[in-house]
């Protein structure tokens, strides 16, 4: 079925974070530690799936030359709504949430997936690629958050894991670590798709043809 | 005059929007590759930080607070930012064409860059007053020109260098970057 | 220039729609968010100087935001409480300052408001951080910030400082 392939694309082959290499910024802000990269993929998923629905509703009206900025004012007004709502009804969510809500604005995957898909596909696939998208987006975050948060505090998901004795690397609670850690995993991650195409080619070619 | 020195000095080096508050990457990672364009980058993003800060702080104090409008910032600042661009590739189409050329997506791509958007929205949460908004801009942009240097630098001689498969292009950008930015995390609380 | 008129056109009645769905949810929502605030500074003012009742008025300090008297229930002022706003790493971080006029020293703080980096600047909110200044005069000046959230905490205990400093003189010098 097309439209879970759409979905499954944005988890692995397509991942944002560690393949397409977009919204890095807040990627990088937020995961000090789990939770927060859990809550931000979390929000960023539903930002993606509310706009999704509506650019693909209506992407057949607007013209592609403004369709760049109809998309950010789409995003935009959404995430408004959604930051107003959470605080008028559930003020203890937009606290923790509270400087995400901007920064899913800036996002660049959720302009960059408008642009991609949901600007030329169907709404079933658009709301499929949006949702594995976010997936994507965010195991890659709770991934980033977990390393850092075992590194700088000794612990994950706020359970400490490390004893005392441990010296809390606190570099990688900084934007050094943050860096470092994604520049680090992106690597790992080329080189075991490497490693998968690979087994793969030699499968098919009989493993005496180089790939 | 110190205040608006530190607030200067804060957005170049000790709290630089690259290496401190992770904006703008996108097109730091892409257009840091040769200094030419990291410089033609910087200087463009300068101006558009500039010019969109004055419009977006006049706005948020003359018109969306004064009518009661707080609702429609983030929607009116990205159109401000929207325009600001639109108006300058058609001028640059025109008036620089080769620059426009080099630049190719990524010179409408400054409206998405979260830099500007991030200025615009931290100068309001940060309650500055117009001097120090354009000072905040000015600094901010001057920080970012020189991050994209010092990166386009680096990279230029890594070009040469015998990098791993694995590591060639983002990823080693970014160890670099988180290099850099421990370096110009050793200036944090420089400032008062 | 009737293909610039058509984009014109539909950016317009984009952003028209835009406008009004966020004026719609702004007008259902701002009185409840109102209330919420209302409440929480209520109970943070009842954290930071327990008392019978409180009495917001002017107090023509220079860090001083909104400023409320804590009166027992025999309408006696026991100390007052300062809404401070100091600036964060990328926000004005709201502190709630609350000072015994009888004995002169920060009974309590309390983070009302802030925007500060989640996991990092956001550790002001710690009762580690915030316990430093439970029952503290003018002796104690030293304080410790917080590790990767230099910024945000050094924010916070420069203005606590500043602000109760200078209460705390207006109170020997017998003005407040």
């Amino acid at each position: 079925m097309s439209a879970l392939k759409d979905l499954l694309n944005g988890i692995w082959k397509q991942n944002p974070t560690f393949r397409i290499i977009l919204g890095m910024c807040p990627a990088l802000a937020v995961t000090n530690a789990a939770i927060n990269g859990l809550t931000m993929g979390l929000a960023t998923l539903f930002v993606l799936l509310a706009s999704g629905l509506f650019v693909s509703l209506i992407r057949n009206l607007i013209s592609s030359k403004i369709r760049i900025p109809c998309y950010i004012i789409i995003i935009a007004t959404f995430v408004t709504i959604a930051d107003y709502f959470l605080a008028a009804y559930y003020p203890a969510i937009h606290e923790v949430l509270g400087i995400y809500v901007p920064l899913i604005v800036v996002n660049c995957i959720i302009l960059g997936r408008m642009e991609a898909f949901a600007g030329k596909n169907p709404i079933k696939n658009s709301l499929a690629d949006a949702f594995g998208m976010g997936l994507g987006f965010t195991w890659a975050l709770v991934l980033l958050g977990a390393i850092r948060e075992f590194l700088g505090f000794g612990a994950i998901f706020g359970f400490k894991i490390l004893g005392s004795w441990y010296p809390q690397m606190v570099v990688m609670r900084l934007p050094t670590g943050a860096f470092i850690t994604l520049g680090l995993l992106i690597a790992m991650m080329n080189i075991i798709r490497k490693q998968k195409a690979e087994a793969t080619c030699h499968a098919h070619e009989g493993g005496d043809k180089p790939c | 005059m110190l205040n608006l020195f530190a607030i200067f000095f804060a957005a170049v080096v000790t709290e630089n929007f690259v290496f401190y508050r992770f904006l703008g990457l996108c097109p730091f990672l892409a257009m840091s590759n040769k200094t030419r364009t990291a410089v033609g980058m910087g200087i463009a993003v300068t101006f558009v930080l500039i010019v969109s800060n004055s419009i977006t702080w006049l706005l948020q104090y003359f018109v969306l607070d004064k009518f009661g409008l707080p609702f429609l910032q983030y929607a009116s600042f990205i159109l401000v930012i929207a325009s600001l661009v639109q108006f300058i590739e058609m001028y640059m189409h025109k008036y620089q064409a080769a620059l426009y050329k080099a630049f190719g997506i990524y010179l409408p791509l400054i409206t998405t860059n979260c830099v500007v958007l991030g200025l615009v929205l931290l100068t309001i949460l940060k309650g500055y007053n117009f001097l120090e908004a354009l000072i905040f801009a000015i600094g901010t942009g001057a920080g970012y020109t020189l991050a994209l240097v010092i990166m386009s630098g680096i990279r230029e001689r890594l070009d040469l260098a015998d990098v791993p498969e694995a590591l060639k292009g983002v990823p080693l950008a970014l160890i670099i970057t988180g290099l850099l930015a421990l370096a110009f995390g050793g200036f944090v609380g420089m400032i008062k | 220039m009737n293909e610039t008129l058509k984009l014109a056109i539909t950016l317009m009645v984009i952003s028209v729609f835009s406008a009004a769905a966020l004026a719609v949810v702004y007008e259902k929502t701002y009185p409840i968010i109102q209330a919420n605030k209302v409440g929480k500074l209520n109970n943070a003012l009842k954290e930071v100087l327990p008392a019978e009742h409180y009495e917001e008025f002017k107090l023509d300090v220079v860090n001083a935001e909104r400023s409320f008297k804590a009166f027992d229930k025999d309408d006696n002022q026991t100390g007052l409480i300062v809404l401070s706003p100091a600036p964060g790493f990328q926000s004005v971080i709201k502190v709630l300052i609350g000072i015994d006029t009888k004995t002169k020293t920060v009974t309590n703080i309390k983070i009302l408001e802030h925007l500060e980096t989640p996991g990092l600047g956001s550790r002001i909110e710690e009762p580690d951080f915030l316990g430093q200044f439970k029952q503290q005069g003018l002796e104690k000046q030293d304080f410790d910030a917080i590790t990767g959230a230099t910024i945000s905490s050094k924010a916070v205990i420069d203005s606590v400082k500043e602000t109760a400093n200078e209460i705390i003189k207006l109170i020997e010098e017998g003005k407040i």
